[in-house]
């Protein structure tokens, strides 16, 4: 009896709110919202580069055949039948949740090979901001302009990534007993100041700055570095990023003050045309060797000298070009025999488990304002081989976990190297390293 | 104005790109089948930054599938199907626009209606009904080799079998792919 009363208050309370009012205004009840996919994307766009930040909308629902996204495609071909257009800047509002702001649209963006305005299956789109976002908000998007009676659109909140908006903290400190550059000590005040723009508008051009100001001029950790540069790519196909900048270090008075230029540039040898040569019975090369290059030139405005520190050269530079060979595999025709041989079952998989390996970095540190003893300009080589030698599924009986190849790989790693140390004057050191590694 | 065949096609064209993108960089990629690529973990087979493995083939997959391939989308997906689908869609959709494009019986209705009939509605013959034969075979044509294999189409066939299954039942068979 209990039950049946309380049942008959629910519905009598469901009709009361939920559709007496539509009937008695004579409307129909308002249909649910329908979930609309989104996935932000803050930062360099490919294949531009450019710097960007903006949402990708399913409007095929990701190809999901659930109700909310048979739902959602159906909409979205009725809107377009209605007027609505998905190209249109004016068809969609992205909020910022948190800040209860309208986020300015740029473009809408096409996405893969079709159309938003195909049929059966309406693309996706890409909705560009002309805003810097940050990655602590939260984003919606919603449909608007949807023809009447439609069910409304929206995604759920979500934030970015990255930042695309700059970035600035201060931090003031006190400190006891600070070490000043004429030797005492001395308590002060500091200024931790920090401040980074990882794109200038939509530009690929990026500044910032790193300091510390302090009550007296002679603390010793008194420090200002800013740079500022540009990053840039050289080719439409081939990811080869250029990053130059330029960067002005000092102390807070300038007694020490020096500006260093950087370039550099890095990518992968474009090598699959070598396929055929590299992949053979006798050597198994599968990844890309990895080059870079990388410049750089100091000028010492002022320096400092200490009892502790000696006074610089006013000018330095440096020319790094450097190459790194991914791991290659010899012999593999002979691994996949042996591997054939001890278990026939897995002979289509992998044989690189059994082959030996090699790795090889190499690089050269050219340096055009420094001479040798000699009078010749300063060259630095360097580089480090290594063999890897596989233990996995080798019979080693009292190492249980090497055996079971499922869990972990290993391998005996012999290198040599011979390297030099910029930060230590280009000191030589040459050495042999044998480990064993496991991985997972 | 695409069809329901283009647009099935396209997303495993942009699946084959994906695989020409990734042996650019890493040659295993093109020695394995369609399918065994698709389930690959993208970090085996493309090391991630600082290595420029992964903003190569972003670079090559943006330009070829003109789809967004960014950094975050290959971190965030474990496999190059996980990112296929992240970036595009997942291919069910296109395989029932495709099989209600192919039953012309059924062509006034909406998509969501077609998957909630039953097999033995569409297809009265069960596995050996004409027009599922000529469905089975246009798919074949379209899906690579590996991912509709024999004993996928056999598993799917099992399915158009089954009159107590639904239409829904046999799309998602189809793209669990294998």
């Amino acid at each position: 009896m209990k039950k049946h009363l309380l049942m008959s208050s629910v519905l009598f309370l469901f009709l009361t709110t939920v559709c007496m009012p539509c009937v008695l205004r004579g409307q129909a009840p308002v249909p649910p919202t329908i979930s609309l996919p989104i996935t932000t994307n803050a930062g360099a766009s490919y294949p531009s580069m450019r710097p960007a930040a903006s949402i990708e909308v399913f409007l095929n629902a990701q190809g999901k055949i659930d109700a909310n996204g048979l739902a959602l495609v159906s909409e979205i071909i009725n809107a377009e039948d209605h007027g609505w257009d998905c190209a249109s800047v004016s068809s969609y509002v992205v909020m910022d949740q948190d800040a209860n702001t309208k986020i300015p649209i740029s473009a809408i963006l096409p996405v893969g090979k079709e159309s938003c305005k195909d049929r059966p299956t309406p693309a996706p789109v890409n909705i560009l901001l002309n805003a810097h976002v940050n990655s602590t908000d939260k984003y919606v998007v919603s449909l608007t302009g949807l023809p009447k009676g439609a069910a409304a659109v929206q995604s759920s909140a979500q934030k970015f990534n990255t930042a695309t908006a700059y970035s600035v903290s201060i931090v003031p400190q006190g400190v006891p007993g600070e070490s000043l550059t004429n030797g005492n000590t001395r308590d002060v005040g500091q200024l931790t100041v920090s401040y980074s723009a990882p794109f200038i508008g939509n530009s690929p051009f990026f500044v910032n700055t790193k300091d510390l100001f302090s009550t007296d001029e002679k603390d010793s950790k008194s420090a200002f570095a800013a740079t500022g540069g540009v990053e840039f790519r050289l080719f439409r196909n081939w990811y080869t990023p250029v990053q130059l900048s330029e960067s002005v270090q000092g102390n807070q008075i300038a007694t020490a003050l020096s500006a260093v230029s950087n370039l550099s540039v890095n990518g992968l040898v474009p090598w699959y045309w070598t396929r055929n040569a590299f992949n053979n019975g006798w050597i198994d090369a599968g990844r890309a060797p990895e080059f870079s290059l990388a410049a750089q030139y100091t000028h010492r405005f002022a320096q400092v000298v200490t009892a502790k520190t000696k006074l610089l050269s006013v000018e330095d530079s440096s020319i790094n070009p450097a190459l790194n060979i991914e791991p290659f595999y010899l012999f593999p025709a002979i691994c996949a025999r042996y591997q054939k041989w001890i278990n026939p079952k897995q002979a289509s998989t992998t044989s690189r488990q059994f082959c030996l390996g090699s790795q090889i970095d190499i690089g050269t540190w050219y340096l055009p304002l420094d001479k040798t003893k000699t009078g010749s300009r300063q060259v630095e080589g360097y580089g480090d081989a290594s063999i890897l030698i596989p233990l996995s599924n080798l019979d080693f009986g009292i190492f249980p976990l090497v055996q079971k190849d499922n869990l972990m790989n290993s391998q005996l790693h012999i290198e040599y190297s011979d390297s030099v140390n910029a930060a230590n004057n280009y000191a030589r050191s040459r050495q042999w390293t044998f480990g064993i590694e496991v991985m997972k | 104005m695409a069809t329901a065949e283009t647009q099935l096609k396209d997303w495993f064209t942009d699946l084959t790109a994906f695989r020409t993108c990734c042996a650019d960089v890493n040659t295993d990629a093109g020695k394995l089948s369609m399918l065994r690529f698709a389930e690959s973990k993208i970090a085996d087979l493309l090391a991630a930054p600082p290595s420029n493995d992964q903003p190569q083939f972003a670079l090559c997959a943006s330009n070829a599938t003109k789809l967004p391939v960014s950094q975050a989308a290959i971190t965030a997906a474990a496999t190059f199907l996980d990112l296929l689908e992240a970036v595009w869609a997942f291919p069910n959709l296109y395989i029932a626009n495709y099989v209600l494009s192919m039953c012309p019986k059924f062509a006034a209705m909406n998509v969501g209606d077609f998957l909630l009939q039953k097999v033995n509605a569409v297809f009265p013959g069960g596995a050996a009904d004409p027009l599922w034969i000529a469905i089975d075979s246009a798919l074949a044509g379209i899906i690579d080799n590996s991912c509709y294999s024999p004993k996928q189409r056999a598993a799917v066939a099992k399915l158009v079998a089954d009159p107590t299954k639904q239409i829904t039942d046999v799309v998602n068979q189809i793209a669990v792919l294998g």
